[in-house]
């Protein structure tokens, strides 16, 4: 864990140093709140900082140019297209979390600040996850993440299931993380470094050290920590209560923002600070591919499986996003074996690569779509989430109405929504690999497909075909509103004209095999590693920061 | 000569019974405890890999996470509190509002 500390490494955290701020600010600011106006106030702080945070991104990700990889704080951290595309959809769930919750928090009696700068926190955590190498810097960072959390999935006071699903969450989450950091704690051991981009030439040099039961158990126990994380089977049987319990708004940034940073992470350490080839186990063929294989199968028939009997929808859209988890898990696979099939370039592995990140950004939009229309549903700690309690909403509320629909139809993939799209390119581009058993698991990712559409559609029969039986308390927001009308526009716009995002997410997936990174990854001593990351360090910040360097004064050589 | 292999031990022995305690304990408490135990096993491992490998790594880390620890335990005990408000029990089992 060397970290080196250049005033200009904070250039590559800045959006997530905008957000931790602005965090901080909200809950100052709430202090000196005590009327609701003055609440809303501080909920506008938090949409501004998440702003703020959104301009810094867009123009951190003009300044990467092509596949670029920037180390920061001597390689603890990393910059590169990759996370820049990860903090869109981390930036897009905090922000959407925000217009979720003013309305809600106020309906429910528990309308305070905390809520806006927990939402900041939790992003930063996910944004950091992203960007570490480093497995202590990931610890904290994914600390960061689940304890901000663990507190907003009992925010309601008066709701016992918040409190009970939160205690679950809770006892589970550290449970899951003290599993992952003894991971960590045999890498180190075996390796005598922190830094998992360092630990790769060794194990490299090493076949024996690779191959031991030292670096396979802390590889295995990574694995499940993380699995826990985002759900997938075995890991999952956490999920239903804790998203049933929690509040909708707190559900849709855990369904979206905490699956998408778990898979930021799944990438990087397992197949990019490892490498592809790191999957292969031992001498016995594709051992890990292997794992991840059989894993993803178990994952989606878990989800989808699980799905069909949920009469509570917030139920039932838990067990989807296990399925969901399965499906990307296919992304990983088919990456893995990209570069497998093909040792000397990752270029193969790019495509599979890609497929993950556009799917988690569908995957955000259409979530909150859903999770946006049912947070209006419930009064006083008591949601309304039963699948009758919907009944007749979609001529009562006709737009909300429509959001919950085009967002189930989108996790179901039916086009021309951006869940179809994503869907699409993941399957497309795992079968271009050729393998017959790719072949095989997009065959039972389309039977599952096909399962989860018996409930989605059985929502929007409710929705539309049932009469009301009981009165449902609905309360109108114009946050929700709002959020939902941006989720509608980026899940329509992603299935319409994806081109735009496909080419940023191939590029984002190309910045992980940047020959930048594989060079510092070679050149672990310090010296020699110093002047290249300053090197590239200048290089990619140039474009995006050059008039503030030039008010700022040039930092001092090395 | 007491060696890396020997703490090593100790400390996969101290994680595995806590996580036994996790999975078969039923006090919210106990369980929590049990969790606090696995994270100072893994703290023992760090500390003796980076004793004996030589460099300060693990040693730093053992402050780090001593001090997520802390802000977990912050949040958890909060969170216990809260659930025994709710309803006088800290039995997880009894904690079943959720079912299909």
């Amino acid at each position: 864990m060397n970290i080196a500390f250049q005033i200009e490494d904070l250039w590559g955290i800045l959006p997530a140093i905008v957000l931790c701020a602005f965090g901080g600010i909200a809950a100052l600011a709430e202090v000196f709140a005590d009327r609701s106006a003055s609440r809303s106030f501080v909920a506008g702080l938090g949409g501004f900082g998440v702003l703020i945070a959104l301009g810094v991104n867009c123009w951190q990700w003009a300044g990467i140019e092509g596949a670029f990889s920037v180390p920061l704080f001597g390689g603890a951290l990393v910059m590169d297209a990759f996370s820049t595309f990860f903090n869109f959809a981390f930036l897009a769930a905090a922000g959407l979390a925000l217009l979720l919750g003013a309305g809600y928090l106020r309906q429910h009696d528990a309308d305070q600040g905390e809520y806006t700068s927990l939402v900041l926190f939790g992003a930063t955590g996910m944004m950091l996850m992203a960007q570490s190498r480093d497995l202590i810097v990931f610890f904290i960072a994914l600390e960061l993440m689940s304890i901000a959390v663990y507190v907003l999935t009992a925010f309601v006071r008066k709701s016992r299931r918040g409190a009970e699903s939160a205690l679950k969450y809770f006892l589970i989450g550290s449970f899951a993380s003290a599993i992952l950091l003894y991971g960590a704690a045999l890498l180190y051991g075996a390796t005598g470094t922190t830094d998992a981009t360092a630990m790769r030439p060794i194990l490299d040099a090493d076949p024996a050290l690779k191959s031991s039961m030292l670096v396979q158990l802390g590889m295995l126990f990574l694995l499940v920590g993380l699995g826990f994380k985002v759900a997938m089977a075995p890991f999952h049987l956490w999920t239903p209560d804790v998203y049933e319990g929690a509040p909708s708004p707190v559900t849709a940034f855990m369904a979206a923002g905490v699956k998408a940073a778990g898979f930021a992470a799944l990438i990087r350490i397992f197949t990019v600070t490892f490498g592809y080839d790191a999957l292969e186990f031992g001498d016995s063929g594709n051992g890990w591919v292997g794992v991840l294989y059989g894993l993803a199968i178990v994952t989606m028939f878990a989800g989808n499986l699980g799905a069909l009997p949920q009469t509570n929808i917030k139920r039932m859209l838990a067990y989807s996003s296990i399925s969901h988890a399965g499906y990307l898990l296919i992304g990983l696979v088919a990456s893995a074996f990209g570069d497998l099939s093909n040792a000397s370039t990752i270029d193969q592995a790019v495509g599979p690569g890609s497929t993950i990140a556009l799917y988690l950004l569908a995957y955000t939009f259409s979530t909150f779509l859903v999770f946006g229309g049912l947070s209006l549903l419930g009064k006083d700690g008591e949601e309304y989430t039963n699948l009758s309690d919907l009944a007749g909403l979609g001529f009562k509320r006709p737009f909300v109405g429509v959001a919950i629909t085009l967002g189930l139809l989108s996790l179901a993939g039916i086009p021309p929504l951006g869940g179809f799209f994503a869907k699409f390119y993941l399957f497309r581009e795992a079968m271009t690999l050729g393998r017959p058993e790719l072949t095989i698991l997009v065959l039972i990712a389309a039977v599952n497909s096909m399962i989860a559409l018996y409930y989605y559609l059985r929502v929007i029969v409710f929705l539309y075909m049932k009469e009301p039986t009981r009165e449902v308390p609905v309360f109108e927001s114009r946050g929700v509103t709002v959020a939902l009308a941006l989720s509608l526009m980026a899940t329509v716009a992603l299935g319409v004209m994806p081109s735009r995002a496909v080419d940023m997410a191939r590029r984002s997936m190309a910045s992980l095999g940047s020959t930048e990174a594989r060079a510092a990854a070679r050149a672990p001593d310090s010296t020699q590693t110093a002047d290249s990351i300053k090197a590239a360090a200048v290089k990619a910040l140039d474009g995006a920061a050059t008039r503030l360097r030039k008010a700022a004064p040039a930092p001092a050589a090395e | 000569m007491i060696g890396l292999t020997h703490y090593l031990v100790v400390s996969a022995l101290l994680f595995g019974i806590g996580t036994l305690g996790v999975l078969v304990r039923r006090n919210a408490l106990v369980v929590f405890m049990c969790i606090e135990l696995m994270l100072n096993a893994v703290n023992m491992s760090f500390i003796a890999f980076s004793r004996f490998r030589g460099g300060m790594d693990g040693h730093v880390v053992a402050f780090f996470v001593m001090a997520v620890a802390a802000a977990e335990a912050a949040v958890g005990l909060a969170l216990i509190l809260h659930l025994f408000r709710t309803r006088q029990s800290l039995n997880v089992d009894e904690a079943n509002l959720m079912r299909h």
